[in-house]
């Protein structure tokens, strides 16, 4: 390290700053406004914030159904919002969200977007609103024996190169039976990919808390993110690649036939 | 076949020779060149001669080619595969040696600390090099990535002006960011 010396970061054109702050990441350029007032004021300029947003950002708050419009002082500020205020797209059946350190995409898919198997039987679903949900209607399953949700997403909606993990969010209701006795079968694949790919795990798609029992990599999340009241059970991490395409399918949870029949609600998969 | 040689004056009277070839990796030189008012030697007020060199250094590396291995890598291989049906396999492979050649040269043209880091910034900017600013921007950005702001200030040796209360304020606003991001 060189002391004393003549030349300081502060002789570098604004420009150049804000150029390397782009290439770090939100975190770190966050952090680095502790360092000085010269990485201060680089930070609040829209240039470094464009970057740590998604590059398709304008398409996908177009198709948000939000009743304000999008209207923000800087990009920094879009920034922070969508990190902390998941935004309801596609007519309402998913919703947006950026992860705060990376600014990668995260994406939430409500029931009415989900394949439930025998969601349009009355005797054993039932849709309607739920206070804690973000999404208009969510579905309550009554009683059934064969116990399939599955969900689908578009790669390409997803940030490049990034590690993703699929969730479920689900709530029970207070007479809820029959998912402590056998795990249920959850998995992840690629659409697109050959057979045999696909890993399947076992979870217990239990209450959080309460008589919880560890199959095989179940992680259960409700302690780490509390703005979900509901239950989360992680299904499987994958990376994306650049250059897959195709659909990528959460598929949760697959019952193995005649098992115990079940009650409970099913909210969404978040992809994030 | 030999190429026009080009003189350039550096802030402190040196002058130093550079070939025309070499020297079009500079935006701001291929405009002079091009524009055909060059009186033998090029005056650069902004550049010292302890830098240079340095700079000129990157231009002969370059030619004329203007980019990083970094664009090279990521960008020119894959588009060409997609424009030629019949990708010629042993220019590809030709290709990815030579890329990795230049990761290796620009790997040990980078090992410098700071001050230099500083220079070089200015004058790759100044002489509109964009695969030179490109590193160096880079570099500077890897001094920043993953690091507290105590290892910035040492990286970059520069020393806090903030006000003791402004500090404090700091490190409040740095707290609840971290604390947000507990969720791994």
């Amino acid at each position: 390290m060189t002391q004393g010396s003549t030349v300081d970061l502060c002789v570098l054109p604004e420009g150049c700053i804000s150029n390397i702050l782009s290439l770090t990441s939100p975190r770190d350029a966050c952090r680095s406004s502790v360092v000085s007032s010269v990485f201060r004021s680089s930070l609040d300029s829209d240039s470094v914030w464009e970057r740590f947003l998604p590059s398709d950002y304008q398409q996908i708050l177009s198709s948000s159904i939000s009743p304000s419009p999008f209207v923000f002082s800087s990009k920094k500020e879009l920034y922070l919002h969508l990190c902390n205020n998941p935004v309801l797209i596609d007519n309402g059946t998913k919703t947006f969200a950026l992860e705060k350190c990376s600014g990668k995409k995260c994406y939430m898919i409500g029931a009415k977007a989900l394949s439930v198997v025998g969601g349009d039987q009355p005797e054993h679903w039932c849709w309607g609103p739920f206070p804690d949900s973000r999404f208009s209607e969510v579905v309550q399953l009554l009683d059934i024996c064969w116990l399939e949700v599955r969900g689908r997403m578009e790669t390409r909606l997803l940030s490049p190169s990034t590690t993703y993990v699929a969730y479920m969010v689900f709530d029970f209701t207070e007479s809820a039976f029959g998912f402590d006795y056998y795990p249920a079968e959850v998995s992840v694949k690629l659409a697109a990919a050959s057979s045999g790919g696909e890993e399947v795990k076992a979870a217990y798609l239990d209450r959080i808390g309460r008589n919880m029992r560890q199959a095989a990599n179940l992680d259960p999340m409700g302690k780490e993110r509390q703005q979900f009241r509901q239950d989360q059970v992680k299904l499987q991490p994958w990376i994306m690649h650049r250059r897959e395409d195709g659909c990528r399918r959460p598929t949760t949870p697959t019952e193995p036939a005649g098992t115990q029949g079940e009650r409970g609600w099913v909210d969404g998969d978040r992809v994030g | 076949m030999s190429s026009t040689k080009i003189f350039l004056k550096s802030s402190d009277d040196k002058t130093f020779e550079i070939d025309e070839t070499a020297a079009r990796a500079s935006e701001t030189l291929k405009n002079i060149i091009d524009g055909g008012c060059l009186d033998g030697v090029i005056p650069l007020p902004n550049v010292s001669s302890n830098i240079l060199p340095k700079v000129i250094e990157y231009c002969k590396k370059h030619g004329g080619d203007n980019g990083s291995s970094k664009k090279i890598a990521n960008g020119g291989v894959d588009k060409d595969k997609e424009i030629l049906p019949d990708y010629d396999e042993e220019e590809d492979k030709r290709e990815k040696v030579r890329v990795d050649e230049l990761k290796k040269w620009e790997e040990e043209y980078m090992d410098f600390d700071q001050q230099v880091l500083y220079d070089l910034m200015l004058a790759a900017n100044y002489l509109h090099i964009k695969g030179l600013l490109d590193l160096t921007v880079e570099k500077a950005a890897s001094m920043i990535r993953g690091r507290t702001p105590d290892q910035i200030r040492e990286n970059f040796n520069i020393n806090s002006d903030f006000t003791p209360e402004e500090e404090e304020e700091m490190i409040l606003i740095e707290d609840e960011w971290d604390d947000e991001w507990a969720f791994d």
